[in-house]
């Protein structure tokens, strides 16, 4: 049934969006990109220091990161202060503040801005990040600033890396109709954004065998992460998603994952790390190219700095201002989860909601301005 | 067109007419992007969660990641009527290669030392992915046995990722 429907959707579907690569990558010179050196951090656990971000005139956004911790540990942007001296996260307190992040392995991004609460401006601002066990008692930072102007509409180079697509490599996928569909499908759900993708097709010329499937557990993402650090896009400004058969959560009884994003947000303008990449499961290409679609606008999204509008158990929404919520209250059936069917109006709509759900999903004018001042958006 | 949207119409009803009532919540659970659906989550949707998984594994309307998805689940439902839905669908070469791995995974994670007998025919099967998730399926298992098994193979195999699992299962 859902395979028919969306298949008249698709074929009703005006061809719109994506341009050639051809017509030439963002212009380089619009990111400045800054060593902030390296920072000794207690192996068992430790604070990088205070480091500071000369956020330049004219930027509208910045991608801080301090990294090369290792698979094995955690950290977390601890807390980061404005120009004038005003907390806008702080880990000890992490509701008191309209903004968010989130523990992750082995690099940390910090996106400013993930929020129109908290917008960008000239100065000094202070970061501080917090590194956990296990970590090899230094870790990597820098910065990237994107000095630019943003309008209504902006374009992102993305790479699709063919590793393993069933059916498809990428000569093929550009002359696929149903490839094409899962692009239209990305193309509708970003144009809400006022984003466009322009592509770049290519075939992965790593391990296949190893990467086809990308195994991970709740507490080993070593191989994604490995997919990831091999992201060498010729431009600088590009998303890279990675076309694989199958994301499997070997904790989870080798349970599908549809997709995964690095971060959020993703390391924007940086390649070769863990956090420089989607990767996309691709299982349903052949009979429900709309959901692959679908899965690369929603993790798409989380690369460019989105959140969840709303968590499955109805307990964490997005620091947006304007998307909606559905909180645990809306739990009818009273099984843990906040379902689609029970929050209608209130985000089960949006590209950003935690299920994936038919129809074409929006984005909202605050995820938009977050997704167009992107370091890699133009 | 009208035609079109009739035979839609039809495949609708037809769908809606097989889909049970745990339809819409389960495969909510089952569409999420990044998490997999959690054994509390669906046991807490009550009875008859397993023959409505057993459904949509089998119903080919369903894209192929959440029929697989819910293979996988099933493995949280140990009956034999479970064992024995999963023990076909791993043997039946008919079928897409990722249903098949998914129920070597869920037959190793739901019956553990019990699935090895089950599982290791499996370590020679020509589809080198379903090696891999069998291969997995017995590191996840551990034991005598499944090492036993693993190391029989070990020689046999050609593949250097399969070998490379292998290992890596044993923990060498």
């Amino acid at each position: 049934m859902r395979t028919t429907l969306w298949a008249i959707a698709a074929a009703m579907t005006v061809a719109c969006g994506g341009k050639d690569a051809d017509s030439g990558a963002p212009p380089e010179d619009e990111l400045v990109f800054e060593d902030l050196g390296s920072a000794e951090v207690h192996d068992t656990g430790g604070f990088t220091g205070e480091l500071t971000l000369d956020v330049p005139e004219g930027a509208v956004s910045a991608l801080a990161h301090c990294g090369n911790y290792g698979d094995d540990a955690l950290g977390a942007v601890w807390y980061l202060d404005n120009p004038g001296g005003t907390r806008v996260w702080d880990g000890d307190a992490p509701d008191t503040t309209s903004w968010r992040a989130e523990f992750l392995d082995d690099t940390a991004p910090l996106l400013l801005s993930i929020t129109p609460k908290t917008p960008l401006s000239a100065g000094a601002w202070s970061a501080n990040w917090w590194i956990g066990r296990g970590n090899p008692g230094s870790v990597d930072c820098g910065v990237v600033y994107r000095v630019d102007e943003v309008g209504s509409a902006a374009t992102i180079l993305v790479d699709l890396v063919f590793v393993a697509v069933p059916g498809l490599d990428a000569a093929g996928a550009e002359a696929s109709a149903t490839f094409g569909d899962a692009l239209a499908q990305l193309e509708t759900e970003w144009a809400s954004a006022g984003i466009t993708p322009i592509y770049n097709y290519v075939d992965f010329s790593g391990d296949v065998a190893k990467y086809g499937v990308v195994d991970v557990t709740d507490d080993d993402y070593s191989e994604f992460n490995d997919l990831l650090r091999t992201a060498a896009p010729n431009a600088t400004r590009t998303l890279t998603f990675f076309l694989v058969e199958e994301i499997a959560n070997n904790s989870a009884g080798g349970a599908t994952i549809l997709g995964l994003s690095a971060g959020p947000p993703g390391a924007a303008g940086i390649h070769g790390t863990s956090k420089s990449g989607v990767v996309v499961s691709t299982i349903d290409i052949e009979t429900d190219a709309v959901d692959v679609g679908k899965i690369m606008a929603h993790e798409g999204g989380h690369f460019l700095g989105l959140y969840h509008t709303t968590e499955s158990d109805g307990g964490m929404h997005d620091p947006l201002g304007d998307t909606p919520e559905c909180p645990a209250s809306n739990d009818a059936d009273a099984n843990g989860t906040v379902n689609t069917s029970e929050c209608g109006g209130k985000g089960a709509e949006n590209v950003m909601w935690w299920t994936l759900t038919s129809g074409d999903a929006t984005m909202t004018a605050d995820q938009g301005w977050v997704a167009r001042r992107s370091p890699i958006a133009d | 067109m009208r035609l079109v949207l009739g035979v839609a119409l039809a495949v609708l009803m037809s769908t809606t007419a097989q889909a049970g009532a745990l339809r819409d919540p389960v495969m909510d659970l089952l569409n999420a992007f990044e998490d997999v659906a959690a054994e509390a989550d669906l046991k807490a949707l009550g009875a008859g969660v397993d023959a409505e998984l057993m459904e949509i594994a089998d119903d080919t309307d369903v894209p192929l990641s959440r029929r697989g998805r819910a293979v996988t689940a099933l493995h949280y439902y140990k009956t034999d009527k479970v064992h024995s839905f999963l023990d076909k669908h791993l043997s039946d070469k008919g079928l897409t290669s990722i249903i098949r791995r998914k129920a070597a995974w869920s037959l190793g994670s739901g019956w553990g030392a019990e699935s090895v007998d089950d599982l290791s025919p499996f370590l020679a099967d020509k589809d080198v992915q379903l090696r891999l998730a069998v291969v997995e399926a017995l590191g996840a298992v551990g034991g005598a046995d499944a090492d036993a098994a693993l190391k029989s193979r070990r020689p046999k195999e050609d593949n250097d990722t399969v070998k490379a699992a292998i290992d890596k299962a044993l923990g060498n």
